[in-house]
């Protein structure tokens, strides 16, 4: 495909390089990739299609800020089609890039604000990107916590950046999991636990969160009991976009794409569409 | 590369699906690019035994009706890597599960009449009964696109993709008329398709060869059939040619009004 | 707007000059229907024709499409059609007019979709309006689409001796002029024209919506129990938007072809009717009930793509869906009955 960057709104992948791939768990692999021409010009919580040429085309998150380095990373866990041939794919090999897509994390709703992020499982990956954000301009924001949960310490993701997140970051990191072994020092059990358990001031916290449906309902729950307002707390949304232009209708909720409105919405706004965490 | 070890076998079945295969005639030379073909009896003049090849993925056509059909399936399921379940008969049970709503005596006596103590036979099972299935080729006989679809895909190593829209979609893309319109019957809303609406597109109504779509109303299907004039015995018929022992009892017992 | 007359004997010419420059689509016969086809003698078109099976909407977004194409050998990505001349639409009726229009505001909505423009580009409409309601499931009069509404470079009005011919856009006035077809129309030919189009108004005249509050009124019935009640008379087939001049939904997906040599990426149409179209990455389904998924499809027809794009509706009123619909579901029932829940409907409003 061309090496020239496609005009906007076209289905022709650019060509990256993946200059890195890495290993996170047994499932979830991070590739860091640079496109020919350009750096990506991605926010926080944006999105791009990636692909293979013949296996198909996945919406994958971005995980790294903009901050960081010209290239970008992308968390891929291995479910499905595109996903297992990418990882496949070894450091100096080439994947397709449509994007960036959607509006991605409310940043500016978050400068001189508490943040409080919540990540569940995979739902680290686009975090990530807030994260590093967050870090590289630190004096933006002011108390910042990370809650993150997995099934198993050894589904953690990116565990062996929550040092340098604590330190150089100065973020509270709280990481949970529903069982552990012996040797795991954190909390066991869910990440809604660890909600009652932090400082929270209401009305100048805004709270970012990622993760499946499930953790939504309940992490929305413990939310409300600590009075957070609706118009404060940022929801991901995971949908199967096919264009990323708000065309082809697969992440359609009620009057919403979230190709293009999100992956990111504020949680007022999602009481007006039922479907979106059903 | 190496290219992907392929074997076709059949078990109770017309062998029309292989010759569904051997008809992509022009796109053939292309896909043994891709493909090695290890076994194929209906193809070749190789006359060794038929079940001692190692496959990365055997196609596995007929339904499961003797003895013999499980041990083979059996030892196939155990020398090959994926195993495709390719076309109505091992999807389903397919036609030759018609008798399995006889009796295997009945069905022998009627066949065979005085030699039928000869004949050996089980209840007609799909290829998934017996062994687990990876991916399924459906129709009678299978899309020779799609059967190209499917072995890109695998040589690729990706899952092919399985489209489970209904046969009405697919038939107003054609812009068929619908046959309903015309006076027929047809079972192509409760239908799975991908196979591009062919019956229709030449008179014939849907007899559901490639099994029930997800979530079909079989409510309303049994309406408008009624309306036209089939009773629950014209019903079972119809349901009976390809899915006599693929549709769930309940909503057999809804689409054919039978208690 | 200018305005020609075009002689009856000369359609057939017109159609012929079109054909010579664009790829010609036009209504012609199949099996007693008709179909809009890609016609090579202008003999074969039908002006007096009902509705087509399918809308024209695949002369400019087909059913199924290669959107990019690469050569794994060599690496060079393959321009799609490229020397294809533009089509050109010829004899589309009014609710199909307007179809094409809300496709094309959906398709060029900023980011404007690459590859439907250029399928696109240089493309010419020739409009065709109607006399007479198509058939009785068709329901233009209330969506207010029996007009053409501009979306056309020539619109054909057939009368005596021939067809009055409103001019729309610079292609159209140069077409008109470089053919030779067209005459300026006489007073007694004006005068004609102004009697059959006050006919087709009073034709038309039968609304049984209320369009300034349509829009605003499905989503105060999304939970109630109509649509469990619509649920039971549909089969999720999506033959209601297969048949749709105005549904734009489709799938994305890559395939191998030529013995895995050449990878594409393939467009084809997809329907929010079906059962798996919701389904995410992990597996859930956010529209797994059938009922849901018919609701999406009213709401978007009947609202959310309306506000999107500033109109009072999105659908057509062309009559295909309620024609083909085995559970005789109809947008205009299920708009009414939305508007009597309200109390907005035509039958109330004061």
């Amino acid at each position: 495909m061309s090496d020239a960057p496609p005009d906007q709104g076209d289905y022709r992948p650019e060509i990256a390089t993946a200059t890195e791939v890495r290993p996170l768990t047994a499932t979830e692999r991070l590739f860091h990739l640079i496109l020919p021409h350009r750096a990506l010009g991605h926010l926080p919580g944006q999105f791009v299609q990636v692909s293979l040429p013949g296996i198909g085309e996945a919406p994958i998150s971005v995980s790294s800020s903009f901050t960081r380095t010209s290239g970008f990373d992308l968390c891929i866990r291995r479910t499905g089609n595109v996903s297992e041939a990418l990882h496949r794919v070894k450091a100096g090999g080439r994947v397709g890039i449509r994007g960036p897509f959607g509006c991605g994390a409310p940043l500016e709703k978050c400068m001189g604000q508490d943040v409080l992020m919540i990540a569940g499982g995979l739902g680290l990956a686009p975090l990530r990107s807030l994260v590093q954000y967050i870090c590289d301009y630190r004096d933006r924001f002011k108390k910042v916590t990370l809650l993150i949960g997995a099934r198993t310490p050894e589904t953690l993701l990116f565990a062996d950046e929550y040092n340098a997140w604590r330190n150089e970051g100065k973020i509270n990191i709280e990481a949970t999991v529903d069982t552990a072994k012996k040797g795991w020092t954190g909390s066991v059990g869910l990440i809604t636990n660890l909600i009652p358990q932090i400082e929270i001031w209401p009305t100048s916290t805004v709270v970012v969160a990622c993760g499946p449906p499930i953790m939504y309902r309940f992490v929305m729950r413990k939310l409300q009991q600590r009075h957070i307002p609706d118009d404060r707390i940022y929801l991901s949304l995971e949908r199967r976009m096919k264009c990323g232009m708000g065309k082809c209708g697969h992440c359609q909720i009620n009057d919403v794409y979230v190709c293009l409105d999100g992956p990111v919405f504020r949680y007022d706004r999602l009481a007006a569409l039922p479907e979106a965490v059903s | 590369m190496n290219k992907l070890r392929v074997a076709f076998y059949s078990l109770t079945s017309c062998e029309g699906c292989q010759l569904a295969f051997l008809e992509c005639e022009d796109r053939l030379l292309d896909i043994l690019q891709q493909v090695e073909i290890v076994r194929f009896r209906e193809a070749s003049s190789y006359e060794g035994g038929e079940l001692d090849a190692d496959a990365d993925v055997a196609f596995v056509e007929g339904s499961v009706s003797t003895a013999h059909d499980e041990s083979a399936v059996r030892t196939i399921r155990m020398r090959s890597r994926r195993v495709v379940a390719f076309g109505a008969c091992a999807d389903l049970g397919g036609v030759n599960a018609i008798k399995n709503r006889q009796g295997n005596e009945a069905a022998k006596e009627r066949v065979y009449g005085p030699y039928s103590s000869w004949i050996h036979t089980s209840d007609v099972r799909p290829v998934s009964a017996v062994v687990p299935v990876d991916f399924t080729l459906h129709g009678c006989p299978v899309d020779k696109d799609e059967l190209v679809r499917y072995l890109y895909a695998l040589a690729v190593g990706r899952k092919p993709a399985d489209p489970t829209a209904p046969v009405c979609f697919e038939c107003k893309l054609r812009e068929n008329i619908c046959l309903f319109h015309k006076g027929g019957t047809c079972m192509g809303p409760v239908v799975r398709g991908g196979c591009r609406a062919i019956c229709p597109a030449y008179g014939a109504g849907c007899d559901g060869c490639r099994g029930l779509a997800p979530d079909p109303n079989v409510a309303l299907m049994r309406t408008l059939l009624r309306e036209k004039g089939l009773n629950s015995e014209a019903i079972r018929r119809r349901v009976d040619l390809f899915n006599a022992s693929a549709v769930p009892e309940d909503l057999r017992r809804e689409l054919t009004g039978y208690a | 707007m200018k305005e020609k007359f075009l002689p009856g004997e000369r359609v057939e010419d017109l159609a012929e000059y079109l054909s010579q420059r664009y790829r010609l689509w036009a209504p012609a016969a199949k099996e007693g229907a008709f179909v809009f086809a890609q016609v090579v003698d202008a003999g074969d078109i039908s002006m007096d024709y009902s509705t087509t099976l399918l809308p024209p909407k695949h002369a400019f977004l087909p059913t199924a499409e290669i959107l990019a194409s690469v050569d794994l050998q060599t690496g060079e990505a393959d321009s799609v059609r490229p020397d294809d001349p533009p089509p050109a639409i010829f004899g589309v009726h009014p609710c199909d007019l307007n179809g094409l229009a809300r496709l094309d505001q959906a398709m060029r909505e900023p980011p404007a979709d690459a590859a439907y423009h250029r399928a696109n580009a240089g493309a010419f409409i020739v409009g065709l309006a109607c006399l007479k309601k198509c058939r009785p499931e068709a329901f233009c009069d209330s969506t207010e689409t029996f007009r053409p509404n501009g979306h056309f470079d020539l619109h054909l009005t057939p009368m005596e001796g021939g067809f009055w011919t409103s001019v729309q856009s610079d292609a159209g006035r140069a077409l008109a002029d470089d053919t030779g077809l067209f005459e300026v129309p006489t007073d007694r030919q004006r005068a004609e024209y102004e009697h059959v189009r006050r006919g087709i108004e009073t034709t038309f005249a039968g609304r049984r919506l209320n369009l300034k509050t349509l829009a605003a009124d499905l989503p105060k019935i999304y939970p109630h129990r109509m649509w469990e009640k619509l649920a039971e008379r549909c089969f999720s087939c999506g033959a209601c938007t297969a048949v749709c001049p105005t549904c734009v939904c489709f799938d994305v997906r890559d395939e191998m072809s030529d013995g895995c040599r050449t990878a594409n990426r393939c467009r084809s149409w997809d329907s929010c009717l079906l059962k798996d179209f919701a389904v995410v990455a992990g597996g859930e389904n956010f529209r797994g009930r059938r009922a849901e998924r018919i609701r999406h499809r009213m709401m978007r027809q009947g609202s959310y793509l309306a506000r999107r794009f500033g109109l009072p509706v999105f659908c057509v009123g062309c009559g295909r869906c309620p024609h083909v619909c085995l559970g005789k579901i109809s947008p205009l029932d299920v708009f009414e009955q939305c508007q009597k829940e309200v109390g907005s409907g035509v039958g109330r409003a004061a």
